[in-house]
Order: structure tokens, then sequence, then C-alpha cells
């Protein structure tokens, strides 16, 4: 599926130009159904709030993509935090966004 | 100004410093230090995302894999198994049947219809072009002052051929309706429980946009089909415009009189309303719109930060660049900062919505620190900025690159 096709044959087999007909017509394809596995879930979050992290955040993203987040202002994090649960439904509750958002700054310190 | 990120991989970053990037060893083969605070990333083993070579890794769940810069320095086509993956909700299928698979087509037409793959390719003349995918966030990493996403270096970006079906054909043989405005494009994606309606991801682009004879929708990339984490068996080509609207896995497409509804078009992947879609952070009264066309953007690929050139002797150059919404008109290399710019070669036009490569010969007039810019301009005449404009989704960035070498 994912064979490589080198620049020079792509050149070989093309005019220039921005639209090409392709054989003039109806066009032959492989098709070849696809089951793939995925190295799911992926990280969890651990340290610092780990838990309440894990609880709030884990259901629909791994931990990765959080911690490289840049430092950013408390409010943005708060922000994100309220993103994931208005419009995605992550499972915060009211009285948890304050405290997720004070532990995802305090997680991210500005660089030294 | 950003380094090239060619160089990032033996150069010494600073850290943020905050929580560890874990990941376990049955992930990662090695690391790479992205040029910006907190840039660590773990390289993937190769094979561990399915249809993907060594990737560097922003998210397992749902996906998010960068191309590495040295690919970029091999390939002006990015080999299928080394394009960048992005994926907001890990709610895709893992198994597409493709004898099951249908696309349709349907809203304000007179005649809804329905084909299987096999229809797709069969029944409707198939074109071949050439065009760069890129992330709206692209490069989000080098913004400053940094925001929240996904914090990419420049990697998430992929030329490639596509064949496929112009979308005007499939509109044309459904009669799109008098007063119809939009086109929206659905995909297989169903949403994962907690997440609700409202967030399930589709695009809308203006009907004069979806009817643009290079707007298709392409099955083949490179010549073979696409990888399952690109959207295998078919999806939506935009070329010049960012790829959001790029729909992956496409399933339905929906002529409307309206400019859509959803999150993914309104807040998400929205620009201000200004020249080059700039503001300043905590703005206020700036007016958003849907991000549309993309910005020049040029790179080095034959030297990284740190190389050594000869003094007195001629070195070419090379590296490559794209127009955005329009055709690549020219590419400049700046040994002075920036005072002064040597038009290169531009080497051949795949068309207007691909990248292209470029080459000058230079000559350093004096041993010691040598520094090189290069700037793109388009056919439209936007040409690249000095510093990146900023907003609050990191979108657009398109800043002039530079690489510190040394003459000797």
């Amino acid at each position: 599926m994912t064979q490589r096709l080198p620049r020079l044959a792509i050149g070989a087999a093309l005019a220039a130009g921005a639209l090409l007909a392709a054989g003039g017509g109806a066009f032959a394809v492989t098709w070849k159904s696809e089951t793939v596995t995925l190295p799911y879930p992926g990280p969890h979050f651990t340290g610092h709030g780990a838990a309440l992290l894990n609880a709030s955040c884990s259901t629909c993203h791994s931990a990765d993509f959080v911690n490289g987040q840049p430092h950013l202002a408390l409010g943005t994090w708060k922000v994100e935090v309220l993103k994931m649960k208005n419009v995605f439904h992550a499972p915060v509750h009211a009285k948890d966004v304050d405290t997720l958002a004070r532990i995802l700054f305090d997680r991210h310190p500005a660089p030294k | 100004m950003p380094a090239n990120p060619g160089a990032a991989l033996g150069r010494r970053a600073i850290l943020g410093g905050g929580a560890a990037l874990l990941v376990s060893p049955a992930l990662a083969a090695s690391e790479v230090r992205l040029p910006f605070a907190n840039g660590l990333r773990p390289l993937t083993k190769p094979g561990l995302f399915p249809g993907k070579q060594q990737m560097i890794l922003q998210r397992v769940r749902a996906p998010l894999l960068e191309t590495p810069w040295d690919v970029f320095r091999k390939h002006l086509f990015i080999p299928n198994d080394q394009a960048y993956v992005r994926w907001h909700i890990p709610d895709f299928p893992t198994a597409i049947d493709v004898g099951k698979y249908r696309l349709r087509i349907d809203g304000d037409v007179a005649h809804p219809f329905e084909l299987t793959l096999d229809e797709l390719a069969g029944k409707f003349p198939a074109h071949k072009q050439a065009a760069i995918n890129q992330c709206s966030g692209n490069s989000r990493g080098l913004i400053e002052p940094r925001v929240a996403g996904a914090q990419w270096g420049n990697g998430a970006m992929y030329n490639a051929m596509w064949t496929g079906v112009p979308l005007a054909a499939l509109l044309d043989r459904a009669g799109v309706k008098p007063g119809a405005t939009h086109v929206a494009f659905h995909n297989i994606e169903e949403l994962i429980e907690p997440i609700p309606p409202h967030a399930l991801f589709y695009k809308v682009l203006p009907l004069a946009r979806a009817t643009d004879p290079s707007t298709m929708v392409a099955y083949e990339m490179n010549g073979a089909n696409l990888p399952l984490l690109n959207g295998f068996p078919i999806r939506l080509i935009v070329p010049g415009w960012y790829a959001t609207y790029w729909v992956k896995m496409l399933t339905r497409i929906t002529v409307t009189t309206h400019p859509g509804t959803g999150f993914w078009m309104n807040p998400a992947y929205t620009i201000p309303d200004t020249p080059n879609g700039a503001m300043t952070p905590g703005q206020t009264g700036v007016k958003f719109v849907p991000i549309n066309a993309m910005d020049p953007r040029s790179f080095f690929t034959s030297v990284t930060n740190g190389a050594h050139l000869p003094a007195h002797k001629p070195t070419l150059l090379r590296g490559f660049a794209f127009g955005g919404g329009s055709a690549l008109a020219a590419v400049a290399v700046s040994a002075d900062n920036g005072t002064s710019w040597k038009d290169a070669a531009l080497g051949k036009d795949w068309g207007p919505y691909a990248s292209r490569e470029w080459s000058l010969s230079f000559t350093p007039a004096k041993p010691g620190p040598v520094r090189l810019l290069v700037r793109a301009t388009n056919a439209a005449g936007a040409v690249q900025p000095m510093v990146a404009g900023w907003n609050p989704g990191g979108f657009l960035y398109n800043a002039i690159e530079h690489v510190d070498m040394r003459a000797v």
C-alpha cells in the first residue's frame, strides 16, 4: 500500500502541468480492503495531578500531546479545559476546571 | 525568525523543563529536538503506525505524526509512508471494506446519487495533479508568543502527485440547483463517547472553490492507494488551500446554501479577517473568518545550521518552495539579513499548487559567519515576511527561514 514512487518515475510518466488527463478516461484502480492496528492507547499522565488529568482527558486522547505543549498563561489553560468540557463533553466537573488549569499551568513552567 | 529545522537534530535547544514526554521504549526508537522550548519528541519505530516509516511522534491517540526534516532534503514528492498524519479524534475506522464503501452526493441538487469506489474511478475522467498538502497549523511551535495546539516543526506538509476525479464532474452529474452557495464535506468518522454531535468533523467550501478545476476527489497518492492514516480510500483535494479542507475518508458531499455551523468551521480553524491574518495577543473586536488559501513558503534543503562552506568558492544552494494560493513566482536568497536579494533559478514546474525546487550558486566573500535567508513570492504578489503574523490559532506561519553557517 505504501509503495514508494521515485520522483524520476513520476517525471518520466508525466509531462509538467497543473492538471493532466490520466489516460483520457476511466482509471484502473486496484482496491483492496484495509485493516490496520494502531498503538493505542498511548501514554497516560504521570506525576503532578495525574489522577485528575487521566480521569478528565484520557477518554479522548493520549497524554503526549498535552505534555508537549509550551508554557502558557493560566487563563489560556483554562480556555483549553473549558473547550474540552463544553465542546467535547470531556468528563470534567465544574468544580475541577480551575484545579485542572492550575495543574496544567504548573506542569509547564516558563523556559529557564 | 526560526532556524532551519533541518539543523535541529544536532542542535542544543532550550527545554521547557516541564513534564517529561512519557513514551515507552516500545514506541520510540530515538528522539529529535524540534527548535523550540519543550521541543523534545520521540521518533517512532518504523511500522509502529500502519503504513508509516520513522515519524516524529506528536501524539499516539489520535495520531499526530510529523515528517522528519531529512525527508524533505531527499524528496520533492514525499513518499506515502513518510507523509505527515493529523487526526483530531480517534473515531475513524481501522478497517475499510472497499466493497461496501460509498460516496454520496446530495443536498441542493437535482439528482442525488451514490457511487461505489469502482464507479467513482470507472465512470468519471481521471486527472492527475501535483499539490502540496499543508496543515493549517504547520510550524505552530515556531510562533511567538507560543499558542496551544499541535506543536509542529516544519514537517506538517507533503507534496504529492494526486489522481482522482474533479469535484466539478461529480457536481455536474448531480445538477447543482440555482441558489446553492456552499458544499459540505462529511467523512466516515462516527463520534466516540462522550463527544456530542456538534463536534462531528465536517468542512464547508464556497461553491466557487468547490467547482474550481483543481478541486478533486483523490484515490491515489504518488501512484498508490492512500495510506489509511492519510484518508484511504478517498479524500478531498483542495490545492492551494490548507489541509483542513482536504477531508479524509470522504463519504458524503452535500450542496447547501449555508457556510456551516459545525465546530470545525467556526470557531475552530478561523483566522483574523485582517491583512495576513495577523493580530496582537489580547486584541479585542477582531472579526474571524474560516482559514482559506495558503501563503508562500520556501526552505533550504542542501545546507543546515552549522555547515562549513568554502570561502571564495561557489557552493550550489538548493531548496524547495511553493506559492500557496497562487503559483510560485520567485525565490530569492539574501546573505545580508534581507538588505539585498538574489533571485534563485527555479526547477521543473509541477503546476501552480506543487512544491518546486530552486537553486542558486553562492560564493562567500570572506571567511567567517554566514547567515542566509530564503524568501518566496507568489503570483498574487504575496511575499514571505521576516516575522510571521500572530493569531491565537497559530495558523498561517510562513516567516522567512534562515540557516547559520561558517565560511572557512
